[in-house]
């Protein structure tokens, strides 16, 4: 048994709010604190805060597009590497960095878990072979289902009630042929569109070959998310991301799916208003306001981080745009029925007017957005920044005077887009935990994680309490996963695979007949080939459709 | 004598890897590939002949030997070198990685030259 | 051998119906081939030109304008204007893919002429869709390449001497290696180098402490120092294999063996590599560099 003391202790799920408790471990989980345990190790954490394990809630960091960026980006690895020492391995990467030290640069921050946020049910397998082979972070894969064929062609079905049990059989298909955790939607009908050489889609645009709109699509999804009683919502990457105006179409999706349990991902990059002259300023404000108002939705924030970044997403016609829009190297792949995506590498730079205005919007979101609830910090790494640098937005988020002194430094005109300046509130630890831990940890349906309470998991970050935020978050004191202590004062001391989360709804298991045809006559592989083999998963934990 | 019947076969000789194949086996022995290219199939119904025994300098031996020698080789060596891997699975490729590593070898594959 | 039945130039797709009759197949190459008799255009090209003619089509593409060219000038000894056709209907048509051979990287120009490809490919999105397909030779050359990447960064070539993957194509690459006779052992493990590779690397890599991991005698066990036989991948052993447009698959198993895997077998090497170096270091012997 492990014991935990003198620790100020962050656990909202629980409401502990910094108070010295202990915390006593036994096989992995946390347990009842009684005089006559045998204690094998003691903790000090005296000067310490302690909190539950970090929850990365969108990420991409395993998987077809992953590893085809690690590989079109060795610039991006030759500066930044880890020697192997004994049972720990090498690797290298910054904004990409390889499995192993993906897993061990998360644990090093005090993250747990982390989840994989696009994979096309064809390529799953990949994704879990990567997974396998990133250390101590429990995980899991989204399964992308927004622009492929089958339900496209089921949505396109007249019999209303035949169609939504079909849908219902199709989504619980492609989950577990994926071993999936949650269901993905990026520009619903949009890359599918820009397949066939067309433009981009609005929520109304009927999109080839069935001529389903992207409401549609939406609506439909999530009504049988919710019959299926899935532990997280829709995960949704809206359309038109990254474009001036956009977010009249996400303040319009968000309109469409009220009352439905949906996740906003990367909400900077769909908060976007128009100047005359077509630039993009803040609708932070709108945006923050609506979500005020509406507590059944979360978000992520997708926030930008100064420096060298690589973006990669389903989201084709997006990568393209980007590509031709900075003239940098571009990969675009075709996922046969499914989807499609791209990569593009990115620097953010703070004397660039754009990047400067996208940096504000996302903290602007942080700090407008009231409820911590419905918050989770991320960089949609590494998409607008790499993982590593949640430290330094959690400084931004606790340290006004830091904030202003950074804005100090951007692009001069990037005050009168945005409204950053304004806005005083600076984060407690408490709601760093929230949006860290025990927000991600409620909107993902998962009960034992993001907690210290009695029955949690013992996935515990512990931080030596320092005025500069940064520093205090960058290098825990201590990391323990599954009770086990596997970083210390920066070290990681062993390495050893976490879970795989997957659901089990109530659908069917198999595809349905007619789709089986259409899968024998136009996919590349044989159906009996296709759903994930249990041998990628060596620690699998079904999480309960409830 | 029974005859298994695999269906959906992977065809591992070439980068397409067709995944339709249907193989019989009878007594352990592949005896009939069908839905499959001439190379596949040659590749397949010779896979149980011709194969390479254990030895060491030429010498048939038993594993303990094989696998010693191997190591000692390995463990001894200043700049040893990793080669191949365009044959086998992903992850017999991890461990030659992981070995490659503790070695601090190179490790290389046939798509280099 | 099935490429083009299954998956290209035959293949009913759901949106080309007919097959072969609804596609156009255009097969370049220095000579005629079983594949270029059924291509609806040949093209027939003089070695060594390969970087010319995709920067040409780059031209032809975007109406750039080539000087000092008329319509019969010959590029890769194939006239402009026959070039001029290929552009325009690569850019006609709704959906196209270029799928490139080992040649490429085997002429003057080499990783330089695929990047033109990938360039042209790439400028062809502007007018439709287009993609590019390497065609990979080995069942498993693809895997070796994602797994290399996952774990180190790198696809190929790449050095753990100092404790990290470094990555140097030339340098650290099997032919420069062998050539320059910078390394002192080998492990083979599931290709045959006696067969493919240039002779100067073999002969060296006869010079060495060779081991290979191989089920079938082949051209590189009949001299190598040490042969442990393992069960071939998807026959013997199951496991993990990427397809040349890095979809994976697994491989079944389909009859005993009377040998281990060569994943069993490399981990009973490591296993006794890890005891060894922790018996030399305890000597004294083998510093680290």
């Amino acid at each position: 048994m492990l014991k935990i003391v003198n620790g100020q202790v962050y656990d909202p799920l629980n409401g502990v709010n910094g108070e010295v408790r202990e915390i006593v471990i036994d096989h992995g989980m946390i347990v009842e604190p009684s005089p006559d345990q045998k204690i094998s190790e003691t903790i000090n954490a005296s000067g310490c805060v302690v909190m539950p394990g970090g929850i990365e809630i969108h990420s991409h960091i395993a998987g077809a597009k992953v590893n085809s960026a690690r590989s079109m980006c060795p610039e991006d690895h030759y500066d930044h590497f880890k020697v192997s020492t004994a049972g720990i391995r090498s690797g290298t990467g910054y904004t990409v960095p390889s499995t192993f030290l993906t897993g061990y640069e998360y644990s090093r921050l005090g993250y747990t878990t982390a989840f994989e946020a696009a994979v096309p049910p064809l390529e799953a397998r990949h994704a879990h072979e990567e997974l396998e082979d990133t250390p101590l972070l429990d995980s899991g894969i989204y399964t992308l289902m927004g622009n492929n064929y089958m339900i496209m062609k089921v949505l396109s079905e007249q019999d209303e009630i035949g169609r939504r049990e079909r849908l219902r059989d199709l989504v619980t298909w492609l989950l577990t042929s994926s071993k999936g955790y949650a269901v993905k939607v990026v520009n619903p009908g949009g890359v599918e569109s820009w397949k066939w050489s067309q433009g981009s889609v609005d929520l109304d645009t009927r999109v080839p070959p069935f001529g389903i709109a992207p409401r549609k699509l939406l609506q439909e999804l999530v009504e049988v998310i919710r019959e299926l009683k899935l532990p997280h919502g829709l995960h949704l990457h809206a359309n038109h991301l990254g474009e001036a105006g956009n977010f009249i179409t996400t303040l319009e999706t968000m309109r469409t799916l009220e009352g439905y349990p949906v996740h906003f991902t990367h909400l900077q990059f769909h908060s976007y208003g128009m100047t005359k002259k077509g630039g993009i300023r803040s609708a932070a404000r709108e945006i923050a306001e609506y979500l005020n108002g509406h507590p059944e939705f979360t978000c992520d924030i997708g926030q930008i981080v100064f420096g060298p970044a690589t973006t990669m997403t389903a989201d084709s016609p997006m990568q393209f745009r980007l590509h031709q829009m900075t003239g940098n190297k571009w990969i675009n792949s075709d996922v046969e029925m499914e989807t499609g995506s791209g990569i593009v590498p990115m620097m953010y730079r703070p004397s660039v007017l754009f990047n400067a205005i996208q940096w504000c919007i996302g903290l602007e979101l942080l700090l407008l957005i009231k409820n911590p609830w419905q918050i989770v910090l991320t960089t949609d790494h590494p998409n607008a920044g790499p993982f590593t640098s949640y430290p330094q937005i959690i400084r931004l988020l606790m340290d006004r005077d830091y904030r202003n002194s950074v804005l100090e430094q951007l692009h001069p005109k990037t005050v009168n887009y945005t409204h950053l300046r304004e806005l005083d509130r600076e984060y407690s630890l408490e709601e760093i935990a929230i949006v860290t831990r025990s927000a991600p940890a409620r909107a993902l349906g998962l009960s034992h994680k993001g907690r210290l309470g009695i029955g949690a998991e013992a996935d515990v970050a512990i931080y030596r309490i320092q005025d500069d935020k940064e520093k205090m978050f960058a290098g825990p004191a201590y990391v323990l996963k599954g009770g086990k202590v596997v970083v210390r004062d920066g070290e990681v001391l062993q390495s050893f695979a976490g879970k795989r989360l997957i659901v089990e709804p109530d659908g069917a298991k198999t595809l349905l007949p007619d789709l089986a045809r259409n899968f024998a006559d136009y996919y590349s592989i044989e159906l009996s080939n296709y759903a994930v083999q249990d041998e990628y998963l060596s620690r699998p934990e079904v999480i309960p459709c409830i | 004598m029974t005859v298994t019947v695999h269906e959906d076969v992977v065809c591992a000789f070439c980068g397409c890897l067709c995944d339709d194949l249907q193989v019989e086996v009878e007594d352990n022995k592949i005896t009939k590939v069908s839905h499959v290219c001439t190379i596949g199939r040659n590749k397949l119904m010779h896979s149980q002949s011709g194969l390479a025994s254990l030895r060491v300098n030429g010498k048939e031996t038993n594993w303990e030997e094989a696998l010693s020698e191997a190591a000692g080789i390995l463990a001894r060596a200043k700049a040893p070198l990793v080669y191949g891997l365009s044959s086998t699975t992903t992850e017999a490729i991890s461990e030659a990685v992981a070995l490659t590593e503790l070695i601090g070898g190179t490790v290389d594959n046939p798509s280099s030259y | 051998m099935r490429h083009l039945s299954r998956y290209s130039a035959m293949s009913k797709g759901l949106y080309a119906s007919e097959g072969r009759k609804g596609r156009k197949v255009v097969v370049i190459d220095v000579r005629p081939t079983p594949t270029s008799k059924t291509a609806d255009l040949f093209l027939q090209v003089t070695p060594g030109q390969d970087f010319e003619i995709a920067h040409v089509l780059r031209c032809l593409i975007k109406n750039i304008p080539l000087e000092g060219l008329t319509e019969t000038s010959q590029i890769g000894g194939v006239p402009l204007s026959q070039w001029r056709e290929l552009a325009e209907m690569m850019k006609q048509c709704h959906y196209g893919v270029v799928m490139f051979g080992i040649g490429l990287t085997q002429s003057r120009g080499k990783d330089l002429n695929v990047e033109e490809i990938n360039t042209l490919v790439s400028e062809l999105n502007r007018y439709t869709r287009f993609y590019a397909i390497a065609m990979r030779g080995h069942g498993n050359v693809n895997g070796s390449n994602q797994v290399l990447v996952w774990q180190t960064g790198y696809p190929l070539a790449v050095n753990f001497q100092r404790g990290y993957p470094r990555f140097n194509p030339g340098e650290f690459s099997v032919v420069d290696m062998l050539t320059r006779q910078e390394v002192d052992a080998a492990l083979i493990i599931a290709t045959d180098p006696g067969a493919h590779l240039p002779q100067a690397a073999v002969r060296y890599l006869q010079s060495i402490p060779t081991i290979v991991l191989e089920p079938h005698e082949n051209l590189t066990t009949d001299w190598a120092n040490v042969v442990i036989p393992v069960a071939p991948a998807g026959v013997g052993a199951e496991g993990t294999f990427y397809r040349m447009d890095n979809v994976s698959l697994r491989l079944k198993k389909l009859v005993d063996f009377p040998v281990s895997s060569d994943r069993e077998v490399l981990q009973s090497i490591k296993e006794r590599v890890i005891q060894l170096k922790g018996d030399l270091q305890d000597k004294g012997e083998n510093k680290p560099c």
